[in-house]
């Protein structure tokens, strides 16, 4: 069926201002995350070295006595779960947010299932507000930190996430994020933050020092620092890396838009065109038949 | 002079990357020098002043928060939440508040922007919509 010429006119100007936005946050995009990628390599360098310095305490000193330390953790029976996940402040970035919001209820199903309960902490006003939308409390929002994350917003949060561990209310915490791999990988994340085992740095490389090595004050002291850098270090770290996999998510979701708004133009413009020549053609027609019967009636 | 190799990093970026002489660092327990040679040793940094000696003998100042050292036999490596040299120390307070500022602004205008971008979107949107079924 034909359609109406102005119809036809009216659609293409909608489905072109559309296609200017969606543009416009496509090179928005790309410039955020070329600038955020910069940043990850720095992250993950800086934090294979602190994995390193944690593992070496652990492995060389297995006696030193933490709450920190999973051992330990499982000796004052603790039972509850925290989950921490980074995902995005704006939308517009296709199924980012949710794919996490996925994962999230997957665990804490999981938590349920083994009696358990679980508290959440997110950093992504649109992720929040999508797991309260299908029905998961979140006990607390840190608003701006997955758009501008800084070492003191991940400090902020690594000091409530080490505070509710010392007093007891969770037997572990969890860092939910997605990692970039490459610009086609980003998979979903799941990283036990605390209480800390050998196990979790198993991909870590050990290091091999000439003499044994010393502790000062004391191997408890240097323990509490080294977690209060890793916590603040790896929460930066996912934090940073969760900003590229949402403007790399942001980006093709984008580029898909403006493809798609550019394949809607060429097809209305096909219409416009067919539509516009039966126009012309049916006037032609009418002059012609017009002319004729003025001939016949001269 | 033996001469190691001195790190300092923070989470953000390596703050500082050179041959040094001496470093000077604060524990919770008093003050702890390193020198080229040293035994391998991890320290806990406490917040304060941290002093280093240069190839050339020079003494510098950072001041730094807390964390740890760690003295390898490739060199010692700072691990820090952050530091600033303490000869501008009022000057990068100063650049840092107005950074934060500035940060701040820059968040909550981007917010405004997307904001009034999604409902010119959904504006769009419904306008193609009713027009399609008028």
């Amino acid at each position: 069926m034909t359609k109406n010429i102005s119809e036809i006119n009216r659609n293409l100007e909608a489905i072109e201002q559309t296609r200017h936005i969606t543009n416009a946050m496509y090179l928005l995009s790309v410039s955020a995350m070329r600038k955020s990628l910069s940043q990850v390599d720095y992250s993950h360098r800086y934090m294979r070295r602190l994995c390193a310095s944690v593992k070496d305490v652990l492995e060389k000193s297995p006696d030193v006595r933490s709450s920190f330390k999973s051992d330990e953790a499982e000796y004052l029976g603790r039972r509850d779960t925290a989950f921490f996940v980074i995902g995005s402040d704006k939308s517009l970035c296709g199924a980012y947010n949710y794919n996490i919001a996925a994962e999230v209820e997957n665990r804490l199903h999981t938590v349920q299932d083994e009696g358990r309960e679980a508290i959440l902490y997110t950093a992504g006003t649109k992720l929040a507000e999508i797991l309260k939308n299908h029905g998961v409390e979140v006990y607390k929002n840190f608003d701006g930190a997955s758009q501008y994350p800084t070492m003191q917003q991940a400090y902020r949060i690594a000091e409530e996430l080490i505070d509710i561990y010392k007093v007891g209310y969770v037997q572990d915490i969890y860092v939910i994020f997605t990692d970039y791999v490459s610009a086609a990988v980003q998979p979903v994340r799941v990283h036990k933050l605390l209480p800390l085992a050998v196990e979790n740095f198993e991909d870590v490389p050990s290091v091999d020092y000439s003499a044994p090595m010393t502790y000062e004050p004391s191997v408890e002291a240097v323990f509490g620092a080294l977690v209060s850098q890793y916590m603040q270090g790896y929460l930066y770290s996912c934090l940073c890396n969760a900003l590229v996999c949402e403007n790399v998510a942001r980006m093709s979701a984008m580029q898909s838009a403006t493809e798609n708004a550019d394949a809607m133009l060429k097809q209305l413009s096909t219409e416009y065109n067919t539509a516009r020549q039966s126009a012309i053609t049916a006037e032609l027609t009418e002059i012609a038949a017009a002319t004729e019967l003025m001939q016949h009636a001269i | 002079m033996n001469t190691f190799k001195l790190d300092i990093n923070t989470p953000e970026k390596r703050y500082l990357s050179v041959q040094a002489q001496m470093l000077k660092i604060n524990l919770p327990d008093g003050e702890y020098v390193l020198l080229a040679g040293h035994e391998p040793v991890t320290a806990a940094l406490d917040f304060g002043l941290l002093q280093y000696r240069n190839a050339e003998g020079e003494l510098h100042e950072v001041l730094c928060a807390d964390g740890f050292v760690e003295m390898r036999p490739d060199g010692v490596a700072v691990f820090t939440r952050e530091c600033m040299d303490a000869d501008v120390l009022d000057r990068a307070q100063e650049k840092e508040e107005t950074e934060k500022m500035i940060a701040r602004q820059k968040y909550e205008q981007s917010r405004i922007t997307h904001h009034s971008n999604t409902i010119f979107l959904a504006r769009t949107m419904e306008r193609r919509r009713k027009k399609r079924y008028r």
